[in-house]
């Protein structure tokens, strides 16, 4: 199928694109070109004059184009499509969404045509891509610039009548590790543009061309928070679905599958913990679902003992979804694991305690929680009853909850650091403690407060370039560490200005109203410091 | 890696063993800066300015001491008496932290930023004498700085007396302060 076959005729072309037929290959230097179509005119003076003021015209073909290749990729990983409505959803709600992606879209077009008048790719920040019309939703950019060695053999002149854009982005797959749902570092713009093209709670999209520069703005923003496994896995489908599931092994007595996809789950889960991985154990995954299968026939909820089998280096964590109709893809959406940790909120950190130790329900949920996360458990094995209403998990080598002490729980239930915004609140609230023990032996300097809002700013920026190959200590004692485009954001907001003014002013001076103090503690950077996506990075 | 830290003026070190205490570890980290503060330097330039500036930071320019920021090669000393001034600067209102790999962040945030100053140092020591104090409370949460003030005014009084004698001079009772 292409655009040959098809007669230039308004956005003809553009409707009937079917990139379910289009075997074009970024790799195999092959492009599928489409005719290129005339933009529709504004209907009314009034959205002719909304469209000048956004500065951007919308691209029509290239955005029918590339949400379709787009949704191609999405669909592929069983993910919601973008742009899309709802099955349920009102004439009003579906105007809104169209109104709202062709907004997407113009600004997209904007954007493209300010980068190609600046030269460069240049990125906005946060807070800038803060869509501030639609509930003050995050919003996030990935940008190209298409060059010959992006699409070798593509005349530029076709760029913005074919789906290279999604192509490219959809070929970082290479540079993302879905074993460990990180980015590689290889690649990282790559890895990350493909997790945004995936991620799931993007639900809306708009793209934009102007010469060789594009730009996709998503909304809401994914690759947040940057770098959190748990978030990357959740949102980030492996092709054919959320895991890919070892073929069943006739006889085995257990769901092979559902154990991989639950041990999984857990271990994100205990990621965030800062617990090790666990294991499976077959003969504990066989003794679960001995179990699940159990409680399938009671018809009831119930915990095992001794005498059901299991031994007494194992504990459990048995859930029941007792909604009937998410029984089918209760395991599919890690529902247990979910209900197991959402106890953290049962769970007090400050006396290693469960907060209500003579309410029984949020006793068994603290206890859940804990056992789930626990440090000291290396072994475990899951089962899932047949219908998917039970599932039971065996967590062992050694128990969690035991000995049930303070001092027991304070070293194998740990606090998880960052919050939703990607802010690590236990180093905040350490080094804070220890600041202003500092300026209170200097007498007069009063106690400081975290800026959390700062924080997750700082955050954002830390992400983006610590671990950046320019991102090297110079090879004096000064400690001058930061890339150049490290020193403008924080000193200047993102606005680029002469190197002579980049220390003095950006650098020292930060324009956030802030002054930046860094410091490469290695040697007494305890590992529980280390954010869980770089682990393996340094 | 270990820091050690004057806290007082008693003489008395805090050693913190960064292996083995790691709480709030970038904190401590620029608050070692200190060694590297020189809390007497006066710079004479535009008038007498009282004291107080990171090391390195004040230089003689054949008439006077005036403050010299050599930015981007700013040494070793300097840098590590800013971040100790910056951790304890009185108009510093908050802070926020970052933490990536083995890097540690903060911003340290307060009105001079707002007001434009157009640089954040370069205002004289009087800023710096006036923003960063000596650490006048020792462990037991005694003044240090007003206790030793107050016994130079005594003693003083003291030796302008008639039959003055050197043993007639009063020490400080620390425990006594400690209880008072």
């Amino acid at each position: 199928m292409y655009s040959s076959d098809y007669p230039v005729e308004g956005c003809y072309c553009c409707d009937e694109y079917d990139p379910v037929d289009d075997g074009a290959d970024v790799n195999g230097k092959r492009y599928d070109i489409y005719q290129a179509c005339v933009d529709p005119e504004p209907a009314t003076d009034e959205a002719a004059k909304a469209l000048a003021a956004d500065g951007g015209a919308y691209q029509y073909c290239f955005n029918k184009i590339n949400v379709a290749m787009h949704n191609k990729y999405r669909g592929e990983h069983k993910t919601a499509l973008l742009n899309t409505d709802k099955t349920d959803a009102t004439k009003t709600e579906k105007a809104a969404l169209k109104a709202r992606v062709e907004k997407l879209a113009r600004k997209a077009a904007a954007r493209a045509k300010a980068l190609e008048g600046l030269g460069e790719l240049k990125e906005l920040t946060a807070a800038e891509l803060v869509d501030t019309e639609n509930g003050n939703r995050q919003c996030a950019e990935s940008l190209r610039k298409l060059d010959g060695a992006s699409a070798p053999g593509l005349d530029e002149k076709n760029y913005a009548n074919s789906a290279l854009l999604s192509k490219i982005f959809y070929a970082g797959a290479g540079s993302y590790d879905f074993a460990t749902h990180s980015v590689k570092t290889t690649d990282t713009q790559a890895g990350l543009q493909f997790a945004q093209l995936l991620w799931a709670a993007s639900t809306e999209v708009g793209f934009g061309i102007s010469g060789k520069f594009v730009v996709a703005r998503y909304c809401v923003a994914g690759n947040t928070p940057l770098g959190n496994q748990y978030e990357y896995a959740k949102n980030v489908a492996d092709e054919g679905g959320w895991e890919k599931c070892p073929k069943q092994i006739p006889g085995l007595p257990f769901d092979n599958c559902f154990n991989t996809r639950a041990l999984t789950a857990a271990n994100l889960r205990r990621g965030q913990a800062l617990a090790g991985a666990l294991k499976l154990d077959t003969d504990y995954a066989a003794g679960a679902q001995t179990w699940a299968d159990e409680l399938e026939k009671r018809g009831s909820i119930a915990a095992s003992s001794k005498s059901d089998g299991r031994p007494d280096g194992c504990a459990e964590n048995v859930f029941e979804q007792t909604d009937s109709s998410k029984r089918a893809d209760s395991a599919i959406r890690d529902d247990a694991t979910d209900a197991w940790y959402a106890g953290n909120a049962d769970y007090d950190f400050t006396t290693y305690r469960p907060k209500s130790p003579d309410n029984q329900l949020s006793l068994q949920r603290s206890n859940m929680y804990t056992q789930l996360v626990w440090k000291a458990s290396t072994k475990a094995g899951f089962g899932i009853s047949k219908e998917g209403r039970f599932i039971v998990m065996w967590i062992c080598d050694t128990k969690g909850n035991e000995p049930d002490t303070a001092a027991s729980f304070q070293a194998n239930v740990i606090k998880n650091c960052i919050n939703a915004d990607g802010v690590n609140t236990c180093f905040n609230d350490l080094n804070l403690k220890v600041v202003n023990e500092f300026r209170k032996a200097h007498a007069e300097a009063p106690p400081l407060t975290v800026d959390l809002a700062k924080a997750k700013e700082l955050q954002f920026l830390v992400d983006k370039y610590v671990g950046k190959d320019d991102f090297v200590k110079k090879t004096n004692d000064v400690p001058d560490f930061r890339p150049k485009s490290f020193q403008w954001e924080i000193g200047t907001g993102g606005k680029a200005q002469g190197a002579s003014a980049v220390f003095s002013d950006a650098c020292t001076y930060g324009a956030a109203g802030c002054y930046t103090e860094a410091a490469d503690i290695s040697e007494g950077f305890p590992d529980w410091y280390y954010r869980l996506k770089t682990k393996d990075s340094t | 890696m270990r820091y050690y830290i004057e806290l007082d003026k008693t003489g008395k070190t805090t050693q913190f063993d960064l292996l083995t205490d790691a709480t709030g570890v970038a904190a401590k980290y620029w608050y070692a800066g200190q060694k590297d503060y020189d809390f007497d330097a006066i710079a004479t330039a535009n008038g007498v300015n009282p004291g107080g500036a990171p090391k390195d930071t004040i230089k003689f320019d054949g008439t006077d001491a005036v403050i010299s920021f050599p930015a981007p090669d700013f040494s070793a000393k300097m840098a590590n008496g800013m971040q100790f001034a910056q951790l304890v600067w009185k108009a510093s209102t908050t802070v926020a932290f970052a933490v990536k790999n083995n890097w540690a962040f903060a911003w340290f945030c307060d009105s001079r930023i707002n007001a434009k100053t157009s640089s954040a140092w370069n205002f004289g020591t009087t800023s710096w004498f006036n923003n960063v104090k000596k650490a006048c409370l020792n462990s037991d949460n005694v003044d240090v700085c007003v206790n030793e003030a107050e016994l130079k005014a005594t003693n003083e009084y003291r030796a302008r007396r008639v039959g003055y004698e050197k043993e007639n001079l009063l020490e400080l009772d620390w425990t006594a302060a400690k209880a008072i």
